[in-house]
């Protein structure tokens, strides 16, 4: 009897925002340091937030990671986590 | 004194001079116990003159108001002069002017804005000097001050100053006085009032310089951060194929 599987492709936008919130942090710190933008006003907010965006995005529309070869063709199915 | 001490020195420095009680004394000549010496090519002039002279010189200046973000109005005037670890005069600023912003006492424009902002070394020291006088003619009696950066307060503090005391001069040494080293540029604003009628409030930017800001503690704490928010986008949240079978 063959057993039968089918690909299945897990997206992770939740974990995309958390993960984007905390480089965005960082990205508005590090340009707080150099000046670029000043502590105090609304544009290291945006900056976290557009990065928390982006990363939401990235994790919803990246390519996925390659998963160890089954004996299937069959196009992966779309899950959220 | 710490660092909140200190970004209220930079953020409103004209202010928290002129809110302390303490007088300027004006010194024709040296201390008695001081012998007499030849001025230096750095020696600053007597503070009160120095003073007096940017006032009068500069009373009437108005900048203009270009949208920067630096502002100070009320009765409140006085300047800083920032420098760096070498004694060289990185910065100074002024307000002479009821109702103007603040001017650059090296370039002439708009001091303490976005594009113009007043630069303090982490190493350095910063000299100021101010007056305050309320409708009374009197000091700023039982006063009190804030200052802020995005309503979150930096510092505040008040005095009685019974003795009606409306001038006050002083210096911080950063070096000292920063509890961590950083660098970067901070938005901020705050105000005085007093029981006698007194009102100032203003605001702009201060710019911390120094070391390379990846090597202060706030630069890499951020290059830490973006370096974990990008480890964990790339291999903790990044589609996967899974088998369901």
């Amino acid at each position: 009897m063959t057993e039968t599987t089918s690909p299945v492709v897990v997206r992770h936008p939740v974990r995309g925002v958390i993960w984007g919130l905390i480089a965005g942090f960082g990205v508005a710190i590090v340009l707080s340091a150099f000046s670029v933008i000043a502590i105090g006003t609304l544009t290291p907010i945006v900056v976290v937030v557009i990065v928390a965006i982006l990363g939401g995005a990235w994790a919803w529309f990246a390519p996925p990671k390659d998963a160890a070869s089954r004996s299937t063709s069959t196009e992966p199915t779309p899950v959220e986590d | 004194v710490g660092g909140r001490r200190i970004l209220a020195v930079g953020g409103l420095i004209l202010l928290a001079a002129v809110a302390a009680a303490g007088p300027v004394v004006a010194q024709d000549g040296p201390l008695p116990e001081v012998p007499p010496g030849v001025p230096g090519e750095f020696d600053l002039m007597p503070g009160q003159g120095l003073y007096d002279e940017f006032e009068s010189q500069l009373g009437l200046v108005d900048p203009g108001d270009f949208g920067g973000g630096s502002t100070l109005t009320g009765p409140c005037f006085g300047m800083a002069l920032s420098y760096d670890p070498d004694g060289e005069l990185i910065a100074a600023a002024g307000d002479f002017n009821d109702g103007a912003p603040p001017v650059d006492l090296l370039d002439g424009g708009q001091a303490f804005t976005s594009s113009n902002p007043f630069k303090v070394h982490a190493d350095g020291v910063v000299v100021y000097g101010g007056r305050a006088t309320a409708p009374d003619g009197n000091g700023p009696l039982d006063h009190s001050w804030y200052i802020r950066t995005q309503g979150i307060s930096l510092d505040a503090g008040g005095d009685p100053n019974p003795e009606g005391k409306n001038n006050n001069a002083g210096m911080v040494d950063l070096r000292d006085s920063l509890p961590i080293k950083f660098t970067g540029l901070i938005k901020v604003d705050g105000s005085i009032t007093s029981a006698n009628g007194l009102t100032c409030s203003g605001g702009g930017f201060v710019q911390f310089v120094g070391p390379f800001p990846l090597f202060t503690a706030l630069g890499g704490a951020g290059a830490a951060l973006l370096a974990l928010g990008g480890v964990g986008l790339l291999f903790n949240a990044r589609p996967a194929i899974t088998w369901k079978g």
